[in-house]
C-alpha cells in the first residue's frame, strides 16, 4: 500500500506490471510512476510494449502479474472512478454519425451532460468548425480529423489523466502544433498525461519525463531535465566537404576529449559526443590546422539519448 | 447501467442497419400475404390450397409461421443484431466503454437488453402486420373469441421470448469474437440449428406423445397458432426453456467477454 503523501502526489504507480501472450512475455516487471502534473513520455520501438502497458491500465486487458494504483488505488477500485480518458492504439469513433453525434454518444458512455453549445466549443478547440461538418458523417473524416475529433471525445469528459497512444499520427505540421498546444493547455489546467509516440522530437518538446521501454522491460525513466544534464551536449563541427570530415575524424580521435567523447563523421558534419568542452575542441582543431565551416553545441535531446541507448 | 442503455439505443436509433430493418419488417410481411394472395389467385381456392399447405390460406396460417427463427425474417433480424452489436466492437466504443470505468458486466447487459428490445420489437410489428394484413386479404380462419384471443396474446409472447433468446444468441457471440463475420456466422448457425432439430422432431413426429420436447427452443415457435392443438403445458415448457438456455448463453458468454482482452 502507499503512503497518505504519495496518494496526493501520485496518478499512477505500476508494481511488476506484466502480460504474457502465451508463455512469451508482451511485457515483464513494469515499474513506473506517474505524478500529477507529468507529461510523460512512453517510448521504445515496435512491439517494445507500450500499447499493452497502456491497454492494462485503461482495463482493456488483465495483467498476468503484477498491479498498478491510480491515484493511489489499487486497479478495480480505482477504474470504476472514471477519472482516467484515453485513445489507445486507434481513435474509437462510430463512423455512421457526425462529430456532434459521436461526441452526446461519448457522453451517454460517460454519463456526463453537456449542452451541444459547450460540445461545439469542444470541436472548435480541436480545430474542427461544427458548422462546416454539420451533417457530415465520421466516415468521410480524414484520418486528421478523427484523430482531433477523438482529442475532443476525450477533454468533454474532464479526466485527470489522460493516455495518448501515438496521438500525432496521421496529423499534418498544423496538426502536431495544435495537439502539442492542446496538451500543454490542459496540463497547465493540471491534467496529467501519458503519451507513447514515435515523434520524439515532439516529446521532447511537450515531456517532463520520459520513460524507456524495450522488449516489454521499463529500462529507464529519467526526468527531461535530468536527461539533457545527464548526458550533456554534443558539438557538430561542419566541414566544407565530406573528406574533410572524414580526415578531421581520424585526427581529432586521438584526442581524449572529456568525458570519453567518441566522434563520428556523417557526410560533412562531424559530432564529438560526451561532455567536451567547445573549447577544448576549438583548441583541437586549431592545433591540427583544420578549415571548418560552422562549430555548434547542440543540446542532447530525447532523441539522440533514445539512439545512443539503441546503439549501446 | 442506465446510461449505457441511454447510449446503445442511441447509437441504434442513429444507425441506418436499423432503419433498414424496420423496412424490413414492414415490407416483408406484406410481400409474404401478397405472394400468398397470388398463389391463391392463380390456383384457386378449394382444394388444391388446402391440400398444398395443409390447410387453407388465412391470417392464422400465415403468422404461425412468422416467428420461426429459420424464417428469412428471423434470419435477416439475427444477422442484424449481431452486426449491430459487432460494430460497436470493430468501431472501438466497446474500448471508449471500458476506458470510461464502465464495468463490463453493465456492458454485456446494456447490449443484450437493448438487442433484446429492438428484435422483439421488430418482430411483435412483423407479426402483427403480417396478421393485420392477412386478414384483410383473406380472413383470420376461425371466429375470434376469447380464447382465441389468449391464443394470440400467447402466440406474440413466444414469438417475443424467441427473439430475446436470439438476442441472447448474438449478444454472446458478438462480445465473445473479435471480428462480426464469424460472430454472425455463428449466430446464424446456432438459429438453423436448433430450426433443423425442430424440423427432425416434427418430421418424425414424436412430439406428439412427449411434451417435454417442447423444451427445446423454437420447437413451439407459433406452431400451436396454425396446427390448432394448443395447451399451457407446452406453452410454458417453451418459455421455460428460453429463459434456462437464455440464461445459460448469457452466462457463458459473460464469462468469456469478462476474460477476454478487448481489441
Amino acid at each position: 500500500m502507499e503512503n497518505v503523501l504519495d496518494r496526493n502526489r501520485s496518478v499512477l504507480r505500476t508494481v511488476g506490471l506484466s502480460k504474457k501472450y502465451k508463455n512469451v512475455y508482451a511485457v515483464k516487471g513494469v515499474d513506473m510512476h506517474i505524478e500529477k502534473g507529468d507529461i510523460y513520455g512512453f517510448v521504445g520501438e515496435n512491439g517494445a510494449g507500450k500499447t499493452t502497458v497502456i491497454r492494462l491500465i485503461t482495463g482493456l486487458a488483465e495483467p498476468s502479474e503484477g498491479t498498478f494504483y491510480l491515484f493511489g488505488e489499487e486497479k478495480d477500485a480505482a477504474q470504476k472512478k472514471r477519472r482516467i480518458a484515453g485513445i489507445v492504439e486507434n481513435v474509437s469513433l462510430n463512423k455512421s454519425m457526425t462529430a456532434l453525434e459521436n461526441l452526446k454518444y461519448q457522453c451517454y458512455i460517460c454519463g456526463i451532460s453537456r449542452t451541444d453549445g459547450e460540445l461545439e466549443d469542444t470541436l472548435r478547440e480541436v480545430g474542427l468548425d461544427p458548422v462546416e461538418l454539420a451533417g457530415r458523417k465520421v466516415r468521410n473524416f480524414s484520418l486528421g480529423m478523427r484523430q482531433r475529433l477523438g482529442i475532443a471525445s476525450v477533454m468533454i469528459q474532464e479526466p485527470e489523466f489522460i493516455l495518448l497512444d501515438e496521438p500525432m499520427n496521421g496529423l499534418d505540421p498544423q496538426g502536431f502544433v495544435d495537439v502539442r498546444e492542446i496538451i500543454l493547455k490542459l496540463n497547465r489546467k493540471g491534467i496529467t498525461f501519458l503519451i507513447s509516440s514515435h515523434i520524439l522530437s515532439e516529446l521532447d518538446k511537450i515531456c517532463n519525463k520520459i520513460g524507456f521501454i524495450s522488449g516489454g522491460v521499463l529500462t529507464e525513466e529519467i526526468l527531461v531535465e535530468d536527461l539533457h544534464k545527464k548526458s550533456g551536449a554534443r558539438i557538430v563541427v561542419k566541414f566544407p566537404a565530406p573528406e574533410a570530415a572524414e580526415n578531421a575524424l581520424a585526427k581529432l580521435s586521438a584526442y581524449g576529449f572529456a568525458g570519453g567523447g567518441s566522434c563520428e563523421a556523417e557526410g560533412d558534419m562531424l559530432t564529438v559526443y560526451g561532455s567536451a568542452d567547445i573549447n577544448e575542441v576549438i583548441a583541437a582543431i586549431v592545433r591540427e590546422r583544420l578549415t571548418i565551416t560552422s562549430i555548434t553545441v547542440k543540446e542532447r535531446s530525447v532523441e539522440d539519448y533514445y539512439i545512443e541507448k539503441a546503439r549501446d | 447501467m442506465g446510461e449505457l442503455l441511454k447510449a446503445d439505443l442511441y447509437r441504434i436509433i442513429k444507425s441506418k442497419l436499423f432503419l433498414v430493418a424496420l423496412i424490413i419488417a414492414a415490407v416483408f410481411p406484406v410481400l409474404t400475404v401478397l405472394m400468398y394472395l397470388l398463389i391463391d389467385k392463380m390456383l384457386g381456392s378449394g382444394d388444391e390450397i388446402s391440400s398444398l399447405f395443409g390447410i387453407g390460406i388465412n391470417a392464422r396460417m400465415i403468422a404461425g409461421e412468422a416467428f420461426s427463427q429459420s424464417s428469412n425474417m428471423g434470419l435477416i433480424l439475427t444477422i442484424f443484431i449481431t452486426i449491430l452489436i459487432g460494430l460497436d466492437v470493430s468501431d472501438g466504443m466497446l474500448r471508449n466503454k471500458i476506458i470510461a470505468g464502465r464495468s463490463r458486466q453493465s456492458i454485456y447487459f446494456s447490449h443484450l437488453i437493448t438487442s433484446g428490445i429492438i428484435s422483439g420489437a421488430i418482430m411483435l410489428m412483423y407479426a402483427l402486420i403480417m396478421l393485420l394484413f392477412g386478414c384483410l386479404c383473406f380472413g383470420y380462419g376461425v371466429k375470434i373469441d376469447g380464447a382465441e384471443l389468449v391464443r394470440i396474446v400467447f402466440f406474440l409472447v413466444t414469438g417475443v421470448f424467441t427473439f430475446f433468446f436470439s438476442a441472447s444468441v448474438s449478444t454472446a457471440f458478438a462480445l465473445s469474437v473479435n471480428n462480426i463475420a464469424p460472430a454472425v456466422i455463428f449466430s446464424v448457425l446456432t438459429g438453423m440449428g436448433l430450426s433443423l432439430i425442430t424440423s427432425l422432431v416434427h418430421t418424425f413426429n414424436v412430439a406428439s406423445d412427449n411434451k417435454w420436447l417442447c423444451l427445446i427452443p423454437t420447437y413451439t415457435n407459433g406452431s400451436f397458432l396454425s396446427s390448432g392443438s394448443f395447451d399451457t403445458l407446452s406453452f410454458s415448457l417453451g418459455i421455460l426453456s428460453y429463459l434456462v438456455l437464455g440464461a445459460l448463453v448469457t452466462i457463458l458468454g459473460l464469462n468469456v467477454f469478462k476474460k477476454k482482452d478487448v481489441k
